[in-house]
């Protein structure tokens, strides 16, 4: 690809990451007292929403051939399946 | 064919004046005093006190070593004087040619399993009759858990990329691997590796002993103490890491390497099998990776991953058996591959439902064995809901592999058949996978298996899967491809005694066994009447099976000295290994292309004419690396291109990790570890210096890359190690998970880490990775200053925060909380240890990039290793992102 169209500004993109981090820290002093099920998983979105926008503009995810975007799936499907197996069994 | 480079004559490699033996002189003193120091501590001389003197005096010798390496780089040769050497032995041990390492993988891979083979048979001799005591209880466990590693890890699937090595870049018409070097790297820490694990029979606490799978706890320091062991689990580990470079090497290669013409369709099977073998292996490896780091973590820093009640046992199944049921299908697929090449050609036949093999293979077998570990696991505490999903998902993954058999069945039914020793062998390796994998099917029953688990049925079964299915079809391979590495024909005769009594001895050896379903597997001697005519038969069959192997190598030793020269094709095949290949030699002191079959070994009598000949002199010198020759003909030479740099990294590493293991146990332990990270720190200064000066320099060529066009070799490497890492770090955090979900009670956020300094190092973590995209996006506007500038902030903001990490960790030791202390101290050290490394790398990386630019390295339009280096760096950003939100806010 054409490296001026690979281009972009990255200070947006950082400041959605500070922000969406303090969301994170203010989340666990406001809203974990009342449920930290709900405090946890929002911590844990959030921090999915970072690394995407990490992995699309950092890492150059968003400028590379949607094959490689492809291939990038295999390693997130083992991990999920990893991650459901083995705390599977825990659950008793 | 004529690798035209697109450099100019100033990305030449640069010429190296000859150092002077002064300075020679002065490096070989130093290193004498080394060792001579090392020696002394070793002889106990002196008091305790003074004996922990000497070892600093070693350690202050290897830094003035090291210093002299940096600034006089005394193992920086130039390519002319590789040019020059025709050794026999330099080109052995340098080489980077991937028909020598492929060679030297299936030598080693030969050796290796002499010595499982004689493992075996020892274990075999304990069991020939009921109360032996051939073996103790201990060199019995010994033997049985280094013989299921090594044969493994080290016979099986290296022998398998021997012939990987060989053939996979002839089959796609590549010129070599993408990563020459990093091959020769791959095969320098895989033969060490092997090294490791077998001299830690020699030290103190033995080798291994709890089994090939390594259960936990028994792998402790209380079941298993002393450094061997220790030593066998750091051997272990340098092996992952040579595996997973290997693995990232041919997934470039086959993506982005393939000649022009060389579409996806046009791919052969056994290269198509390899590149199966390899994805399976760049996933489930970093798994078993990030395992052994928590053994050797738990062996040597304190931590309680396997050793407290929150982890333990199941947790190390669960890390292990993930891992463990991909690795059975890494060790068969590539046998199944050569059978697929074998089976056509000695049937005249097409190979029947190509297409229907690949999709079973690629869309089943891959994906779905990394869902049904679970079923080692049928005797474990796991809930009955998951036990039952996994026993679906085992049984379902059979499927396919009936898919695979019946077409071979149907290729061979009605083919003209040529009875040859390959086809015998794959034959043969088809009826025992048959019988292995129907056993199989038993043990994928919840209810069956919890009646032969752990018995001598499993091994039969195991045995029939790996040993007949693999080993016969590598055997296959072996003959079929004999001919083309050697450029001799084998002796026929040989080898169908090789395959009658190979097949015989193997089934007495096994057979037996499945009828020994009520005799626990492990067990040092019995006294049961009834299991003692199966346990003879076996032993008199492991005899017999282990004695047959040595015609095997007697014939291919006789045969590539005196055998028939092998005509140019010899079994008719069609694919492209068998073509010639195009080639620069040097003829009669003048450099040609010439398209010819050259075998690695052997006089090249089967070379076809040469059918081209142009002067390519120039070509050669801008576009190939330094160089040995190889006399191959009448004057005719074969250039290797070269590099020591693997060899004494993986050299260097490998006496580390000797180091590390002794430092529990002995004053020789840190000196020793000095010395090999001496020695491997200059090997990669020296291997920075060489691309820093385009010494080995291989440029992208013009090839077949769909779906790849527009990305790089290089970049598709980076992408491969972070899937890899992704693993490795999903593994850690997974168990951390576990541990966390099974321990009693857990700090709530802020009480034991800060939630302010954490918040602190992740800001300022989180900044870097846009400085380091200013530092690309200014290199690519051709401002080599910017791109130093924000480089530098990147460097800056990175070491600040590892400085936070390690004032963190100091704040927890001043208030003596250790790794031990806790199950949460235990996941923090262990998983921040590990990410402030990948940090810490990046500041290497940093450091040589900044230097690299300092001397006008990078471009407007040459800056690839700059954006190679902010993804890698972002990714660590990414992966902070979560251990932020595990440790500090969940």
């Amino acid at each position: 690809m054409d490296e001026e169209k690979r281009r972009f500004n990255p200070i947006p993109v950082w400041l959605a990451v500070l922000v969406s981090t303090g969301i994170q820290i203010a989340s666990v002093y406001k809203l974990r007292q009342y449920s930290i099920v709900a405090t946890d998983t929002l911590i844990l979105l959030i921090g999915a929403f970072e690394v995407t926008l990490i992995g699309a503009y950092f890492m150059h995810l968003k400028f590379e051939q949607k094959s490689l975007l492809a291939v990038a799936l295999i390693p997130i499907f083992i991990v999920g399946a990893m991650v459901f197996g083995i705390l599977a069994s825990v659950v008793r | 064919m004529i690798y035209k480079s697109k450099m100019g004559e100033e990305e030449l490699a640069p010429v190296v004046k000859s150092r002077p033996s002064s300075q020679t002189a002065f490096y070989a003193i130093l290193a004498v005093l080394v060792v001579a120091t090392a020696v002394l501590v070793d002889l106990n001389y002196g008091t305790p006190a003074e004996r922990l003197v000497f070892s600093e005096v070693v350690i202050i010798w290897g830094a003035l070593l090291l210093l002299y390496f940096i600034f006089n780089r005394p193992f920086i040769t130039t390519g002319e004087s590789f040019r020059k050497t025709e050794s026999w032995v330099k080109r052995w041990l340098y080489t980077t040619n991937h028909k020598d390492i492929g060679i030297l993988y299936i030598v080693t891979a030969l050796f290796y399993a002499f010595v499982g083979g004689m493992l075996a048979e020892f274990m075999r001799t304990q069991l020939v009759v009921p109360e032996n005591h051939f073996l103790s209880p201990l060199e019995y466990n010994e033997a049985v858990s280094i013989h299921g590693l090594v044969m493994i890890f080290w016979f099986l699937s290296p022998l398998a990329f021997g012939f990987a090595n060989y053939f996979v870049p002839l089959q796609i018409k590549a010129k070599d691997l993408a990563f020459p070097r990093l091959n020769a790297l791959s095969y320098w820490t895989y033969a060490f590796s092997g090294l490791l694990v077998v001299s830690a029979f020699f030290l103190p606490g033995g080798d291994i002993n709890g089994g090939w799978t390594l259960y936990s706890p028994l792998t402790s320091n209380t079941f298993m103490p002393g450094p061997g062991p220790t030593l066998g689990f750091a051997g272990f580990t340098l092996l992952i890491g040579s595996i997973t470079i290997s693995s990232i090497n041919f997934i470039v290669t086959l993506v982005a390497e393939r000649g022009p013409g060389v579409t996806w369709s046009k791919i052969p099977m056994f290269t198509w099998f390899i590149l199966f073998t390899v994805v399976q292996m760049l996933f489930a490896f970093p798994d078993l990776l990030s395992g052994m780091f928590m053994l050797i973590a738990d062996r040597l820093a304190g931590t309680i991953y396997f050793t407290s009640t929150a982890g333990g046992a199941l947790l190390w199944d669960n890390i292990f058996w993930f891992f463990g049921h991909p690795e059975v299908y890494i060790v068969l697929l590539p046998a199944f591959g050569a059978i697929c090449e074998v089976l056509p050609v000695f049937a005249r036949k097409r190979l029947f439902g190509k297409n229907a093999i690949l999709v079973a293979t690629f869309a089943l077998v891959v994906p779905f064995s990394f869902l049904v570990w679970g079923h080692h696991m049928f005797t474990t505490p796991i809930p009955p809901t998951e036990k039952m999903a996994f026993m679906v998902s085992t049984m379902g993954i059979s499927l396919p592999f009936d898919v695979i058999v019946i077409a071979w069945l149907i290729t061979i039914t009605g083919g003209s058949l040529r009875l040859k020793t390959p086809f015998l062998f794959a034959l043969a390796s088809i009826v025992v996978f048959i019988i292995g994998g129907i056993a199989g099917v038993f043990l994928a029953s919840v209810p069956l298996d919890m009646l032969f688990r752990g018995s001598y049925f499993v091994v039969a079964h195991f045995h029939y899967v790996m040993v007949g299915a693999s080993v016969f079809g590598l055997f296959a391979a072996f003959y079929y491809w004999f001919p083309r590495m050697t450029g001799r024909m084998y002796n026929e005769f040989l080898g169908k005694l090789h395959f009658v009594l190979s097949m015989i001895s193997f089934n007495l050896l096994y057979f037996p066994m499945f009828f020994l379903m009520d005799m626990p597997r492990r067990i040092v001697t019995y006294n049961v009447p009834s299991w003692a005519l199966p346990n003879l038969l076996a032993t008199i069959g492991a005899y017999i099976f282990g004695a047959v192997q040595f015609i095997l190598v007697a014939n291919f030793i006789q045969s590539m000295r005196n055998g028939p020269p092998a005509p140019a094709n010899p079994w008719d095949a069609d694919t492209p290994e068998w073509e010639p290949e195009h080639v620069f030699e040097e003829v009669n002191g003048g450099f040609t292309t010439t398209a010819k079959i050259t075998p690695a070994l052997g006089l090249g009598a089967g070379n076809s004419p040469p059918m081209a000949k142009t002067p390519a002199f120039d070509a050669l010198r801008s576009s190939e690396q330094p160089a040995t020759t190889t006399q191959v003909g009448p004057n005719v030479v074969v250039r290797h291109h070269v590099s020591t740099r693997p060899i004494i990294l993986s050299g260097g590493i490998s006496i580390a990790l000797l180091g590390l293991a002794m430092l529990q146990y002995a004053y020789l332990g840190l000196p020793i570890l000095g010395i090999g990270a001496t020695i491997a720190v200059m090997a990669i200064v020296g291997w920075a210096w060489d691309d820093m000066n385009s010494v080995f320099r291989i440029p992208e060529g013009i090839t077949e890359k769909w779906p790849f066009n527009q990305i790089s070799r290089l970049k598709l490497g980076m992408w491969s190690l972070i899937f890899s890492d992704i693993i490795l770090f999903a593994t850690i955090l997974t168990a951390d998970a576990y541990i966390r979900i099974n321990s009693p009670t857990w700090p709530a956020p802020n009480t034991l880490h800060p939630i302010v300094l954490g918040a602190i190092s992740t800001f300022i973590l989180l900044s870097s990775s846009p400085a380091a995209y200013m530092a690309l996006d200014s290199i690519r506007r051709g401002s080599t200053r910017g791109m130093l500038s924000w480089l530098g902030v990147t460097l800056a903001l990175g070491a600040i925060f590892d400085g936070f990490e390690f004032y963190e960790w100091w704040q927890l030791f001043s208030q003596h909380m250790y790794p031990s202390t806790s199950n949460a101290l235990t996941t923090y050290f262990f998983t921040v240890g590990i990410h402030a490394t990948h940090v810490l790398i990046g500041l290497l990386v940093m450091v040589y990039l900044i230097i690299k630019g300092l001397k006008g390295g990078f471009t407007k339009s040459n800056h690839e290793a700059v954006e190679m280096f902010g993804i890698y760096w972002s990714f660590v950003d990414a992966l902070w992102v979560f251990i932020f939100a595990f440790f500090f806010l969940l």
